[in-house]
């Protein structure tokens, strides 16, 4: 990049530089293709194209709740009832598909992910509850819906066509991959070209700076919180794809990582930094360290304290802030 | 404006937290039948006790405008370690008394040395306190998971008596102790100079700094005394359930997140205090034990929590909505 690009347009240069080289996506990348070239040291069959295959299917839905999480996070925000956002949308999924099929289905979840988002949004932009508390109040009223909807035993089962996204192939590559390779390629063209993009970076780095260039940041942010919730249905309904069925914590064990894809990806928890490439590589290191772990035999208890430590790890290379100086 | 007046618009959100209570305690009234008698008090404070304590942990790192989403797992760190040692200690030492305080000291060492290594990282370490004590969580809920791989332990029959009994037949141990977390503890602690520090980098970090406040000291204080008062949760939720459970405690880290904004303290740090968040943590566990009462079933609990949750930060947010739109307007 040219020095007299940087001076004309600042705001262009210094996202497309904060996307593919300041903030490291390539060694997140190299981290990654370590710890799979690792995992393939200590168990061969993990080089074979069948075992990688697997284990995007496996990440591809964290991987595409974590997109929802990702934009969330660049805002400046967390989402924390991205879990039965997730849960809720696979439930309606199953049990209104058995009654008015799986388009009326696939409708009434794309529509309750907007009610989610927008509710959520509204909270955190118009009265001002800080995004921590708003997103986990909603997550226990999300619960509680979601047990009383389904009764605490959700019915119905997965249509056809989602069955084959979930579980299908083409071409030899297994279309869960392919639905998550569309959606990443969307949303790092909606973050790096757009300008929806550059003012989620900017409403991220400094609010009042953002809503003084003329940025509606209420608006934004309600987009934005809509967008977590639509991404972690469509991974709702991915997951129903994938398993035949919805059944209740669904989501449970996705929440936490998803917020572990973010950071390990290189994203600032403290928003504007960072981008979904990383975060992508974020979800295939979470469950490639896991695929490692249940190698070795390691049980639950080591495998909660290993994820604990990688984390830091993680974080001490490229997470730290800097020191209050006069 | 006189000091009362300046007290209650301070806390505006606080009392509100207590009017919410109130009326709660009320209701209780209305459907506890044993209300009035000794057990009545005694049921109270043993449902609102131990999220009170673990609000008490998490108000010290939220003031400092932290948080510490590790307090659910130290709960449950420290109370499996309870469970499953406290007994084998006690045939140890050869009596029981010196056997629950062998224990109780060991449990406590624990608490804070995990809220120190939490406090070292974030503060050494330079990194956000959410997703540190995020990656801390997993590691201390996997060393309880290590030391009780299933529910389960036992404790001494006198050890679960002292603490969720009754001193001389009337007055629970249960509102002793939160008494004197409140009077002996917290009091004196936001009178002290680390107590005022608190406050001051929460309001202001760099202005703390440059008023020649130690930073890193206070905030490593505040997680090690976050990880000290979860055990203290942690101990008293063994004497309550007189067993151990690994995981079974992650509900405390978000609910005492929830307990201390309901008491009007402010995420954004420098704001508010303990009080509010006893007010907040007995809202918070009372009003389950209303819907028992009720009949409602257990599906709409978290339904409940939440919309009051949400209800009680919007009527707090009214006025400064106002507020902002005139100054928008003029």
């Amino acid at each position: 990049m040219n020095t007299e690009m940087v001076k004309k347009n600042p705001l262009h240069s210094k996202i497309t530089v904060s996307v593919f080289h300041k903030y490291g996506v390539l060694k997140i990348y190299v981290t990654m293709v370590s710890i799979y070239i690792i995992s393939g040291i200590i168990q061969p069959q993990y080089f074979a194209v069948d075992h990688v295959m697997q284990l995007l299917v496996i990440a591809s839905f964290l991987g595409i709740a974590a997109i929802g999480q990702t934009l969330v996070v660049l805002s400046g925000g967390l989402d924390l009832s991205i879990a039965y956002t997730l849960n809720l949308g696979a439930v309606i999924m199953t049990q209104v598909s058995i009654e008015h099929g799986g388009v009326a289905a696939f409708a009434a979840v794309l529509a309750a992910g907007i009610f989610i988002g927008a509710f959520n949004g509204i909270g955190i932009s118009y009265l001002n509850i800080s995004p921590i508390i708003m997103t986990l109040a909603m997550s226990s009223i999300l619960k509680s819906i979601t047990y009383v909807y389904s009764n605490g035993n959700p019915k119905g089962a997965s249509p056809d066509w989602l069955r084959f996204l979930g579980t299908g192939s083409i071409l030899g590559i297994k279309t869960a991959v392919i639905i998550w390779i569309i959606l990443s390629a969307a949303v790092v063209v909606l973050l790096v070209k757009t300008t929806f993009g550059r003012k989620l970076y900017s409403v991220g780095t400094n609010t009042s700076v953002s809503y003084l260039s003329g940025i509606q940041n209420k608006r934004l942010i309600i987009m934005v919180y809509i967008l977590s919730s639509l991404f972690s249905v469509v991974a709702g309904m991915m997951l129903v794809g994938f398993y035949g069925l919805s059944h209740l914590g669904m989501g449970d064990s996705l929440l936490l990582p998803t917020i572990a894809a973010v950071v390990i990806g290189g994203t600032s928890i403290l928003g504007g930094k960072g981008g979904y490439a990383g975060t992508a590589a974020g979800a295939i290191i979470i469950y490639l360290l896991m695929s490692i772990l249940t190698v070795l035999d390691i049980n639950d208890a080591g495998k909660q304290i290993i994820y604990g430590l990688v984390i830091l790890f993680v974080l001490f290379l490229y997470g730290r802030g800097k020191a209050v100086r006069l | 404006m006189n000091n009362q007046a300046l007290l209650f618009r301070r806390n505006k959100e606080a009392v509100l937290a207590f009017g919410i209570l109130l009326l709660i305690l009320v209701l209780f009234a209305l459907n506890q039948n044993d209300f009035f008698t000794r057990y009545g008090p005694q049921s109270i404070f043993n449902q609102v006790i131990t999220l009170s304590i673990a609000s008490l942990a998490q108000t010290l790192t939220v003031l400092t405008k932290g948080i510490d989403l590790s307090i659910g797992s130290m709960i449950g760190l420290t109370n499996s370690i309870a469970a499953t040692y406290m007994e084998p200690i006690s045939q140890k030492a050869g009596s029981q008394a010196a056997g629950i305080l062998l224990t109780v000291i060991i449990v406590l060492a624990a608490g804070c040395l995990a809220g120190f290594i939490n406090g070292a990282i974030i503060v050494y370490g330079r990194l956000q306190p959410i997703i540190v004590t995020l990656a801390t969580a997993s590691v201390y809920g996997g060393i309880a998971l290590y030391i009780r791989p299933t529910p389960g332990g036992m404790v001494p029959y006198q050890y679960t008596e002292i603490l969720t009994g009754r001193i001389f037949d009337i007055l629970p141990a249960s509102a002793v102790v939160l008494a004197v977390f409140i009077f002996l503890v917290w009091f004196p602690l936001r009178r002290s100079s680390l107590g005022q520090s608190l406050y001051a980098i929460g309001g202001n970090e760099y202005s703390a700094f440059v008023s020649g406040i130690n930073i890193d000291r206070t905030k490593l204080w505040a997680y090690t005394l976050s990880g000290l008062f979860s055990a203290c949760a942690g101990l008293l939720l063994t004497a309550q359930t007189a067993s151990g459970d690994p995981l079974g405690s992650s509900l405390f880290t978000l609910n005492s997140i929830a307990a201390v904004v309901l008491g009007g303290t402010s995420l954004a740090g420098g704001k508010g205090g303990y009080m509010g968040a006893v007010a907040g943590a007995s809202i918070l566990s009372l009003v389950l034990g209303l819907l028992i009462f009720w009949g409602v079933p257990s599906f709409y609990q978290n339904a409940v929590q939440g919309v009051i949750l949400l209800l009680a930060l919007s009527v707090g947010l009214l006025p400064k909505i106002k507020i902002k739109s005139l100054q928008r307007t003029g």
